[in-house]
C-alpha cells in the first residue's frame, strides 16, 4: 500500500470511520498520531465535576478485575469438565460464588449479595451481580459471553414480589459499579437477547440467562 | 547549591503523575483522578450526551488508564491529549454498543463548539487548537462537517451518508480528501 494510502486509512480509524481490524503496528502508530492531532478538537470541551463517589465505583471496578479472570478461567475449564462429566450449571454458578467469596466477606462490608446469572440451555454463567446495599453499589461482572451477530445482550432486574423486570441496560464489556440498581436477597436477574440497541418494548425479547440473588454472609 | 525548582506545570504534573501511576501507585491514581476526571467527564458528555452512559464511560477510561499507563509514551505526545483520546474512544465504542438510540437528541453545533477554544483549559493537544481550527476552516465546508460529526459523534461512514443524504463512496472521497488537505495546512 501506498504510504499516503495508508496515512488515509490511519486518519479515518482515529476519526473512527473506518474500522481498526486488522491494524498492523505500523498503521497503529500512524493512527496514533491522527488521534493526538486530532485531541485539539477535545480542548473546547468543557470540564464537568463527576458524580461523587466515583472513584470509589472504579476503585470497586478495579477489585473485581481479579475475580473476571478468575471467572474466564473457571468458565473454560467448566466447558473441559462438561465434555466429560455433564457438569451441571449449578455447579458453575457454585464454581463462580466461591471465587467471589474472598472479596465479598470484608468486615466493613457484613452484608452482601450476589446473583450468578447462568443460562438457561448450558448452565454457564453470562454475568454475576454483587449488590452491596451499605454503600448503595451494585456491580455487573461480565464473564465474557458475546451475543449474536447483530444483537445485543440486555440485562434486566425482577425485584422479588414484582410483576414484571425492569431493564438496567445492555450488558457492559467488563465490569461496571452502579447506583442505581438495589437489589436484595430473591431478586431475579436475567439477560435477554435483543435487536442490537436494546429492547424495542422495554421489555425481555427473548431471555436467555436468569439468576437469584443469594445473601453472602 | 540548591537547584531553583519552577513552578509546576498542570500539564507536567499530569504526566508525572500518569508515570507514577504506570508503576502501580494508588495514591498517584487517585490525584490523577482528581486533576483530568472533569475534563474527562465533561468529554464523555459531550460524546454521549447521556450521563449514566458518561459515567459508566468515565468508569472504562480509568480502568483502562490504571491497566495501560505504562503504554504512555512522552515522545508521542502530551499526556493530557493521550487521556482524552482514550476518553473520546471509548465514548465513541459505547455509543456504538449502546446501537445509537440516543443519538437523535438535540445537539450542540460542532462546528461552534470547536471555535469555543479555551486556551487556559489545562488539557492540551500536541498541535494548537487554534491552528487545527483555522485548517479546518479552510476545508470544504462539506468535508469540514464530516470530520467534525465524525469526530465528536462517532458517526461511521454509512451513518454520515445517511445523515446527509449522500452516498456511501462520496462521502468516502470527501471524507479522505478533507483529511489530505488537513494534513496538508497542518504541517505547513
Amino acid at each position: 500500500m501506498m504510504g499516503k494510502e495508508r496515512d488515509l486509512d490511519a486518519a479515518e480509524r482515529a476519526l473512527g470511520t473506518l474500522p481498526r481490524k486488522g491494524e498492523n503496528a505500523r498503521g497503529r502508530h500512524l493512527r496514533e498520531q491522527w488521534e493526538l492531532r486530532l485531541a485539539a478538537l477535545l480542548r473546547p470541551i468543557e470540564p464537568v465535576t463527576p458524580p461523587p463517589g466515583m472513584f470509589s465505583r472504579i476503585s470497586e471496578r478495579l477489585a473485581h478485575d481479579h475475580t473476571r479472570q478468575m471467572l474466564h478461567k473457571s468458565r473454560r475449564s467448566a466447558r473441559r469438565w462438561q465434555g466429560f462429566s455433564m457438569l451441571s450449571g449449578l455447579a458453575i454458578a457454585w464454581i463462580c460464588a466461591f471465587l467471589l467469596m474472598p472479596i465479598l466477606s470484608s468486615p466493613e462490608a457484613p452484608e452482601r449479595y450476589v446473583a450468578v446469572v447462568t443460562s438457561d440451555d448450558t448452565g454457564a454463567p453470562g454475568m454475576v451481580v454483587e449488590i452491596d446495599p451499605g454503600r448503595g453499589l451494585a456491580t455487573v461482572i461480565p464473564v465474557g459471553i458475546d451475543p449474536p451477530e447483530g444483537k445485543a445482550f440486555q440485562m434486566w432486574h425482577l425485584p422479588a414480589g414484582a410483576s414484571a423486570p425492569v431493564s438496567i441496560g445492555l450488558l457492559p464489556k467488563s465490569p461496571v459499579s452502579r447506583r442505581n440498581i438495589t437489589a436484595a436477597a430473591g431478586d431475579i436477574f436475567a439477560i435477554s437477547v435483543e435487536p442490537s440497541g436494546g429492547s424495542p418494548t422495554g421489555q425481555p425479547t427473548d431471555a436467555r440467562y436468569h439468576g437469584q440473588a443469594v445473601q453472602v454472609e | 547549591m540548591p537547584e531553583k525548582r519552577e513552578p509546576m506545570s498542570a500539564e507536567r504534573e499530569i504526566d508525572d503523575l500518569l508515570k507514577t501511576t504506570a508503576k502501580g501507585d494508588r495514591a498517584a491514581f487517585r490525584l490523577l483522578y482528581d486533576r483530568v476526571s472533569p475534563k474527562l467527564f465533561g468529554i464523555a458528555l459531550k460524546i454521549c450526551r447521556d450521563r449514566a452512559l458518561a459515567e459508566d464511560v468515565l468508569q472504562e477510561v480509568f480502568t483502562d488508564i490504571w491497566r495501560n499507563a505504562r503504554r504512555f509514551d512522552p515522545k508521542r505526545g502530551e499526556a493530557g491529549a493521550w487521556l482524552a483520546v482514550i476518553a473520546r474512544n471509548r465514548s465513541v465504542e459505547a455509543l456504538r454498543r449502546q446501537g445509537r438510540g440516543i443519538m437523535g437528541r438535540a445537539t450542540g453545533n460542532d462546528v461552534e463548539m470547536a471555535h469555543a477554544a479555551d486556551p487556559s483549559a489545562p488539557i492540551d493537544g500536541g498541535i494548537d487548537t487554534l491552528t487545527l481550527i483555522d485548517c479546518l476552516n479552510r476545508l470544504d465546508q462539506r468535508q469540514r462537517e464530516l470530520i467534525l460529526r465524525a469526530y465528536y459523534r462517532g458517526e461511521s461512514r454509512e451513518e454520515l451518508s445517511r445523515s446527509i443524504d449522500t452516498p456511501v463512496n462520496t462521502v468516502k472521497t470527501w471524507l479522505r480528501r478533507g483529511l489530505i488537505a488537513l494534513k496538508t495546512c497542518l504541517d505547513e
